[in-house]
């Protein structure tokens, strides 16, 4: 069987690969002229991936290797800041009278989060009437065998908000901030929004082990493991239609006019586009055309990169000069910058996601809407660089000195560099109604469309986000089965 | 509160009764005098003038005004030439019935839309994709409807447009009583006749000088009620009341396709791309369950019926818009296999019409049917036979004195 894979971002590599080793040939699509997508350029977390994955494919073969993540560090204006290890044991020191409560903590997402993980290592449940029901028993009984105590804590906890949860068990501001920040990527939340706890939860279920090298050794990897399979690897090949005839997807039409037929065509770009852009309307049942119109991708990060002159050294920890570093004192804070999100305004205090080298720091800031009142301009970008600085300063005092703002991406720079709908890195937002069964809807989760032969596996669909390599590798096998 | 039209003063001026209902929002005449019966004779003897503007209208045009049509209307508007109209449905995405009307040709790249009800939302909804603008034309296009067999003469005095070889469902631009607008060769009666699409402002030229024309002919103004015996006449269904719109049902039950609701014959199943097609075409290989029929009910049973009671037959000039059930042949303690939904005495055919919508093994020519019907507060039941629809089809309908040889377009 011959397959066309659309989007060279790490689900396309991740289903490339998978569909060549299980036999097929393989044609992968890309856009942009080198791959890896979002991936390859932006990333400062890889510790989503699935190791499973990364094993099916052989990538330790091709150089892939993983390595404990690096603490996380919260600067504070008051006190020394909190260094904040993933593990229990070594993070009980900086955490002090929280430490308890941390490990008890922990301890409780270890019993929980073997399910949630399960369910984003198999392909989305069929819940329509017509489904069978038996998978969805079995869902059910390995929910049940979480025991009464922890399925309350979870029904109780999931649709809450972060914040709220957080509160409940620790004191230190800097760790609930630490905590909620990341239950808010890929979201159009903030930490006292409802449900940002299940997000919580999905992103802890993911989490595991770094790449060692980052994104750009992932991406190497990926790249090695399609060649090495006999991947027909495609730069610089824009898709500018799925072709479509009596219901039946049979090839695509690149930008220039070139076709290419195959048995079954792939999509790793957002199902959006895929969808509503790539086939024409009258191919597209009325129901999903709905449902994709209906689907929220408002992109909220920007990023500022820095050439630093020596590295950022947090005046609260002198010598630390921590890889890893989170600017937000207080759950608050990134309440405060969501408000500016929801309200479509220039943010004006920005927290911070930081990761520096020796010699350059790239800062996510998760608090630019791309829908800013009046669009974003080249004011608007330098406004962008200028409060990064302003917000590093009272933590960096020297950071003028040391920093020179080399790059700023807004969120329509994004979008627009990495071929990005809405410039949102997963190609939909992460929330109830778009997460499990529902991503990116209750038809489509399943990777198969209504277009006989067309897939979807990107980020937009389950299991979703960040840099997993799940959405591809399952859609591959859903194709290879079919 | 309904609103008027822009002909309401003149209208209202006309009427000796006090008979309004409202039609889509709007104040629309019931009659125009005590009684429909002169302004349905008018309809099928001479011509009525009917006050049309309250019919949902909508322009689209653009470069893919057509294959978007195409794509939410049940005919293929691709292959509808400039000057031609077509009678049609749409479907939602089950395949279920939302509302029929017409869609006329203007130029390749202008359509009129008219529907029942108002469609703005859905039209918006499915145009993601194509190049179109599609307005909604209610309130400015005012729309006169020109019925019966002398409605050409009439019709022909006041406009340059020449209607004789004007084809059914045709559809041209003109000057009518001095202003531009369209007519089309359309109705609602079954009968000769024609519509005319007029700006709202010169909506009271065009109806008065018609009325002037149609004076010695015996024109006169007619309201919705005569129309509505013309139409079950002409074996119409009407939105609202022989199918209900997918868009208004609470159960699925009440849904229909086109097919249920007689209209399979503006669906091409072999056609893609059109919203509703693949659930239709899995119901075809289901078998459809529903057909529309026309039945005659037995006239002798009636008088019977009611000599039973000791009165005469009782006839309504009105056709009646109340479902009642129907059985099979003496069925009536069974199930109710259909039902009744409009119903007429035909004063030109001397026949007592129904449409019905029945299961599809009672849908065939001939069939005999038990239809329910009260007397004196008791239900009992009439025969009625399946006949073909339209029940009155005169040939002046469709005939054109200047047809072009048959081949060339039009
Ligand atoms: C600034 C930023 C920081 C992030 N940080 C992290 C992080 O720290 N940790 C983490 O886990 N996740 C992070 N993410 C999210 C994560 O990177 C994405 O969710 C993930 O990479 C999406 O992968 P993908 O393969 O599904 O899609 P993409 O990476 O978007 O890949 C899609 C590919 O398709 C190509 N394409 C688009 N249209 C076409 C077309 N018509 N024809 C051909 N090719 C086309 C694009 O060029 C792109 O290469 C971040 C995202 C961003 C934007």
């Amino acid at each position: 069987m011959t397959v066309i894979v659309i989007g060279g971002g790490h689900n396309g590599l991740v289903a490339a690969a998978s569909l060549a080793r299980q036999g097929h040939g393989v044609t992968l699509l890309e856009g942009r002229g080198s791959f890896g997508g979002v991936a390859a350029g932006l990333l400062h977390d890889t510790d989503s991936f699935s190791p499973n994955i990364a094993k099916a494919l052989d990538l330790a073969s091709h150089g892939l290797e993983f390595t404990d993540p690096a603490p996380v560090f919260v600067p504070s204006r008051e006190g020394p800041g909190l260094l904040l290890h993933r593990d229990p044991v070594q993070a009980a020191e900086e955490l002090g009278t929280d430490a308890e409560a941390y490990t008890n903590w922990c301890a409780f997402l270890k019993r929980v989060l073997p399910f949630a993980a399960s369910q984003l290592d198999s392909v989305a449940p069929d819940i329509s009437t017509t489904g069978p029901l038996l998978p969805l028993m079995r869902r059910g009984l390995a929910f049940r065998r979480m025991g009464k105590t922890d399925i309350h804590e979870c029904l109780r906890i999931g649709p809450a908000c972060v914040d709220d949860t957080l509160s409940e068990h620790f004191q230190s501001p800097l760790l609930r901030a630490a905590l909620s920040a990341r239950a808010l990527h890929g979201t159009w939340m903030g930490p006292r929004s409802p449900s940002s706890t299940a997000t919580l939860l999905l992103g802890e279920a993911q989490s595991g082990q770094e790449v060692v090298g980052g994104a750009s050794s992932l991406v190497t990897a990926l790249v090695a493991a399609c060649e090495n399979s006999g991947v027909e690897l495609r730069p610089s090949c824009r898709v500018s239609r799925i072709q479509v005839s009596q219901g039946r997807a049979k090839g695509v039409t690149i930008e220039g006019g070139e076709s290419l037929l195959a048995d079954r065509v792939l999509s790793c770009i957002g199902p959006r586009r895929t969808l509503l852009e790539l086939v024409e309307s009258e191919h597209l049942p009325i129901r999903e055309a709905g449902q994709m119109a209906n689907l929220r991708l408002r992109g909220t990060l920007a990023r500022v990169s820095l050439q630093l002159a020596e590295p950022i050294d947090y005046a609260c920890r002198p010598g630390l000069r921590p890889k890893r570093c989170l600017v937000a004192e207080h759950p608050l804070d990134l309440e405060r910058a969501f408000d500016h999100v929801k309200h479509r305004r220039m943010p004006t205090q920005l927290p911070l996601d930081i990761h520096q080298t020796e010699e350059e720091a790239s800062i996510l800031i998760r608090c630019a809407t791309i829908e800013l009142q009046g669009g974003w301009s080249d004011e608007r970008r330098q406004e962008l660089g200028e409060l990064t600085l302003a917000a590093l300063e009272p933590y960096v005092p020297n950071i003028r000195g040391i920093a020179r703002v080399t790059r700023i991406l807004t969120p329509a720079d994004i979008a627009e560099e990495f071929d990005l709908e809405g410039g949102h890195e997963m190609h939909g937002e992460l929330s109830l109604d778009q997460l499990g069964p529902m991503r990116p809807s209750m038809t489509l989760s399943r990777h198969a469309t209504p277009i006989d032969g067309l897939y979807l596996g990107s980020a937009g669909i389950h299991p979703g986000g960040a840099i997993s390599g799940r959405p591809g590798w399952q859609a591959a096998q859903v194709v290879g089965s079919r | 509160m309904p609103r008027k039209t822009a002909l309401f003063e003149r209208t209202a001026d006309l009427m000796t009764s006090v008979a309004w209902k409202e039609w889509a929002g709007y104040a629309a005449p019931c009659n125009f005098d005590a009684h429909s019966e002169r302004e349905y004779f008018a309809i099928r003897h001479s011509a009525g003038l009917l006050d049309l503007s309250p019919l949902a209208k909508y322009m689209v045009t653009g470069a893919d005004a057509a294959r978007y049509l195409a794509r939410i209307w049940t005919r293929d508007i691709t292959r509808l030439k400039p000057g031609r109209v077509a009678y049609g449905c749409m479907c939602d995405g089950d395949g279920k019935l939302l509302d029929d009307g017409t869609v006329a040709c203007l130029d390749p790249e202008t359509f009129r839309v008219t529907s029942s009800e108002a469609w703005l939302g859905w039209f918006e909804r499915h145009s993601r994709g194509y190049q179109v603008e599609i307005e909604d034309c209610t309130d400015r296009l005012a729309a006169l409807a020109l019925q019966g067999p002398l409605s050409r003469e009439i019709l022909q005095v006041v406009t340059e447009v020449d209607l004789d070889a004007m084809r059914f469902f045709g559809v041209a631009a003109g000057s009518i009583a001095g202003v531009n607008g369209w007519i089309s060769r359309t109705g609602y009666t079954g009968d000769l006749g024609y519509e005319i699409w007029i700006a709202c402002e010169d909506a009271l030229t065009v109806y008065d000088a018609l009325l002037v024309a149609g004076k010695p002919h015996y024109l006169e103004p007619i309201g919705l009620d005569a129309l509505d015996v013309a139409r079950i006449e002409a074996g119409f269904v009407m939105q609202g009341v022989d199918y209900i719109s997918a868009q208004h049902c609470l159960i699925e039950a009440r849904k229909s396709t086109p097919e249920d609701a007689g209209l399979g014959w503006t669906v091409n199943l072999e056609r893609v791309g059109w919203i509703g097609r693949e659930a239709l075409v899995q119901e075809q290989e289901q078998g459809p369950k529903w057909g529309l029929v026309g039945l005659e009910l037995d006239w002798a049973e009636i008088e019977a019926l009611h000599e039973e009671y000791g009165l005469p037959p009782h006839l309504s000039p009105l056709a009646c818009r109340n479902a009642v059930p129907v059985y099979s042949e003496g069925g009536a303690t069974e199930k109710p296999v259909g039902q009744a939904t409009s119903s007429s005495w035909s004063p030109t055919l001397k026949r007592y019409l129904v449409l019905a919508q029945v299961h599809r093994k009672y849908a065939d020519l001939g069939t005999r049917l038990s239809v329910e019907y009260t007397v004196e507060f008791e239900r009992r039941t009439i025969t009625g036979t399946v006949v073909e629809r339209p029940f009155f089809d005169p040939e002046r309908k469709t005939f054109t004195p200047k047809a072009a040889p048959k081949g060339a377009s039009r």
